[in-house]
């Protein structure tokens, strides 16, 4: 067996972003668990499901998956894996990727920021995005509806390259609204998945892909978020890689600049109020 | 005589026609026959004219007694019939001369004391008699009102059978009818000046007023969206006669005008509740096709509060009559197009529980719950509205300001300037306010300054602007030079109408 098809197996079995697993990995190597997962060394009862997904995997139908969604599987070492994600606590196992690979090593910024934005929000990550776009840089995001999407249409619009890093297989298009707009991320940028082929875009992915998000750009920009919003774990992810993060400020009186604010009262994020201003803060670095 | 003679209108939707009603009394077995396709009410009717006649001192003819309404085609309804069958039976057996009645339109329903009681749809069929030569209508004592707005008519009005039949056969009026054409003026219970505050959304209003622009504000509960919707009729000019006739001719066939008086000069607001069917806001009904509520708006103002819960569809049905100011209801009984061309005004919260406001702490709603509420408003209508406005909740300097707000008065002077304006401009168009300028005028005669169709065309590139929308801006910029007094609107005429289109500040 090859490391490919051995970090194959383990991608499909054991989920991205365990802190468990991410130790074992990185002090035995791959090789090591996958031979400990064949002979079952581990707790039977924490790890039953893992044992489960391990025995049923089939690489030759795995990578059949893969290929019938237009996709690759990238592992550590190859030409166009991005080094970036290495800086990571836990480093993915292997990422499947449609589209344009060698975006993923290209200077990026990742817009985040709610499902649910104001017209306001739509127009700034538009407008960043087309801004950073122009200035030869991709935009990273989360393939969501709201602030991901206008991030994505930004650079779009914007003749430029972007990345959507989704929460569910690279066969799914979630949300399903959105999969004409994959296609055409596709066609320049690329889509990132951290998950097996087939797995449905569960809430706790969401939070283990935000992780990725904030790797695989160099500084994360917070739009619009709630109180209580998803984009505020990116924004934490970034700040523990220690790569800058920037948010937009809004009207104290609207709900959806709410996170923004406090990630900028509590000096979690430079507050940015124009690209330029973004662009220095971030190439001055 | 065994023949007597009478004629009625017949309504289909807001068109009249002329029916004569011939009663024949032949020797034979007792039997009364109505023919010429009656509905259930009119049908009743035998019942009705037999206890008046009977209860006012007549006979009932106990002959073979035949009533024919013609054209015999065309489908009757209603019990507007009842006064003409009866005064035809009364001619046939002699009772009555034919002549008072030769060329006069009866309309009336009978009590079975004799008592002439109210119909709907009066002044419609009195137009329809009118304008196929009939000169006298006699009318219930309580649509005296709306008859005497055809002034070229002879209205005759009566209490009960027995005072009209004592007219017919000695011409004693017993009490003329006390006719009075007053313009109704502007009620004064509710004013601008009671909204504390929201000076965004009192301008939208003044906006909408002026150009004719439909109207979403969003908004917690309790910040004054209906009160700002409901004072909207104070604002706008008052009707012209033409369209006061419009406007109560629909409410009459609805049945509507005991609320409203005849020839009342306000501009109509009619709020159907969020439950509302989508016949009941469109109009229709089966064998009887009424006006919905967009119609009954005509000319007025059609108010949706909490709009995100009404059911699917409901709204859409108002996207054609929001585009051609009418609606056509097509039922087995035929087609039938009332006028509807109204002001828009929906109201909603921004999420299920309403707290999705300020900080949004104390809101329980799910973040799909939000995303979907407002999103329950299709598409394609939110295309057609020209203003989404923030209603944000009254703060607490706004709510101790002891001065009150601009009266209605006021901002109304506006108004009407504005659309003096604008209805100076078009003089020679087809249209005459600012939301109806066609597209491709907007484009040739009526465009804005270069600057602003840059801006504009900046924003189509960026995909934040639609074709539709990118109009519907102009057509509001126009509306805002109006009030400004530019004479073509400035890029910053543009900005501040695309920012009340988006509902964001810029």
């Amino acid at each position: 067996m090859n490391e490919r098809e051995i970090r194959l197996a383990l991608f499909c079995a054991i989920e991205g972003g365990s802190n468990f697993w991410g130790r074992e990995i990185s002090q035995y190597g791959v090789h090591e668990i996958h031979q400990r997962l064949a002979a079952r060394s581990y707790d039977p009862i924490k790890s039953a499901a893992i044992f489960e997904k391990f025995s049923q995997h089939s690489a030759t139908e795995t990578f059949t998956a893969i290929a019938a969604a237009n996709g690759q599987f990238f592992i550590p070492g190859d030409l166009n894996w991005p080094t970036k994600l290495d800086n990571l606590a836990v480093p993915p196992i292997g990422i499947i990727v449609r589209g344009n690979a060698e975006a993923l090593n290209a200077p990026s910024l990742a817009i985040v920021g709610t499902r649910n934005p104001t017209p306001y929000g739509v127009r700034i990550a538009g407008d960043f995005a087309a801004g950073f776009v122009d200035r030869g840089w991709d935009i990273v995001s989360g393939g969501a509806y709201g602030i991901d999407t206008a991030a994505h249409r930004g650079a779009l619009i914007a003749e430029g390259r972007t990345i959507a890093v989704i929460a569910s297989g690279i066969d799914i298009a979630y949300p399903a609204g959105n999969s004409r707009l994959f296609e055409q991320i596709c066609e320049s940028g690329a889509i990132v998945s951290e998950v097996a082929p087939g797995s449905p875009a569960l809430p706790f992915r969401f939070l283990t892909r935000n992780r990725l998000i904030a790797a695989l750009s160099q500084a994360t920009l917070v739009v619009e978020a709630a109180f209580r919003s998803g984009s505020l774990r990116t924004a934490r992810d970034a700040a523990e890689l220690l790569r800058p993060v920037m948010a937009i400020p809004g009207a104290i009186s609207s709900p959806s600049s709410e996170g923004c604010h406090r990630l900028i009262g509590e000096r979690a994020a430079e507050i940015v109020t124009s690209v330029a201003d973004c662009y220095e803060l971030i190439s001055s670095l | 005589m065994t023949l007597g003679k009478t004629q009625s209108i017949a309504l289909n939707g807001l068109v009249g026609s002329l029916v004569e009603i011939e009663v024949d009394i032949a020797d034979g077995i007792p039997s009364f026959a109505l023919l010429g396709l009656p509905d259930a009410a009119l049908s009743e009717s035998r019942d009705r004219v037999r206890a008046a006649l009977i209860n006012c001192g007549q006979l009932w003819p106990n002959r073979k007694v035949t009533v024919s309404l013609s054209p015999a085609w065309l489908p009757k309804s209603g019990s507007a019939f009842d006064l003409s069958i009866a005064l035809a039976i009364e001619i046939a057996q002699g009772a009555l001369p034919q002549g008072p009645f030769t060329a006069t339109a009866i309309l009336g329903e009978l009590a079975l004391d004799g008592k002439i009681r109210a119909v709907r749809g009066v002044l419609p069929a009195l137009i329809a008699a009118y304008k196929s030569g009939v000169k006298r209508a006699i009318v219930p004592q309580e649509n005296v009102e709306e008859a005497a707005l055809l002034t070229h008519m002879e209205i005759l009005t009566f209490a009960n059978l027995s005072q009209l039949i004592r007219w017919a056969t000695t011409g004693e009026i017993v009490q003329a009818p006390a006719l009075s054409m007053e313009v109704a003026e502007l009620s004064a219970e509710v004013d601008f000046a009671d909204v504390a505050g929201q000076q965004r959304a009192r301008f939208a209003a003044e906006v909408a007023a002026s150009g004719g622009h439909h109207l979403l504000l969003i908004g917690p509960p309790g910040a004054g969206k209906t009160m700002i919707a409901s004072r909207i009729p104070t604002i706008l000019p008052p009707l012209t006669l033409e369209q006061a006739l419009e406007v109560t001719a629909v409410h009459s066939i609805s049945g509507g005008l005991t609320q409203r008086s005849a020839l009342s000069r306000i501009a109509p607001i009619i709020a159907p509740h969020h439950t509302a069917s989508r016949v009941a806001l469109v109009g229709g009904g089966s064998q009887v096709i009424k006006p919905g509520s967009c119609s009954l708006a005509h000319h007025g103002v059609l108010f949706i509060d909490e709009a995100p819960e009404c059911a699917l569809g409901v709204l859409d049905a108002l996207r054609q009559p929001l585009e051609s100011g009418t609606i056509t209801i097509t039922r087995n009984v035929g087609n039938i197009t009332f006028p509807a061309r109204f002001l828009l005004v929906l109201a909603a919260n921004p999420c299920p529980c309403g707290k999705y406001s300020g900080k949004g702490l104390g809101c329980s709603c799910t973040s799909l719950q939000v995303r979907r509420y407002l999103g329950k408003l299709s598409g394609p209508l939110m295309d057609r509205i020209d203003m989404r406005v923030q209603v944000e909740p009254v703060g607490r300097t706004e709510m101790a300001e002891i001065e009150l707000g601009e009266a209605s008065g006021d901002i109304r002077e506006r108004v009407v300037t504005a659309r003096a304006t604008s209805a100076a401009r078009f003089a020679g168009e087809s249209w005459t306010l600012n939301s109806e300028i066609p597209a491709r005028e907007l484009r040739n005669r009526y465009r804005p300054e270069r600057s602003a169709l840059n801006f504009l065309h900046d924003e189509l590139d960026r995909e934040q602007l639609t074709a539709r929308g990118l109009h519907k801006v102009i057509r509001l910029a126009w509306t805002l030079a109006d009030l400004t007094g530019h004479t073509t609107p400035t890029l910053d005429d543009v900005k501040r109408a695309y920012s009340l289109r988006e509902g964001a500040e810029l």
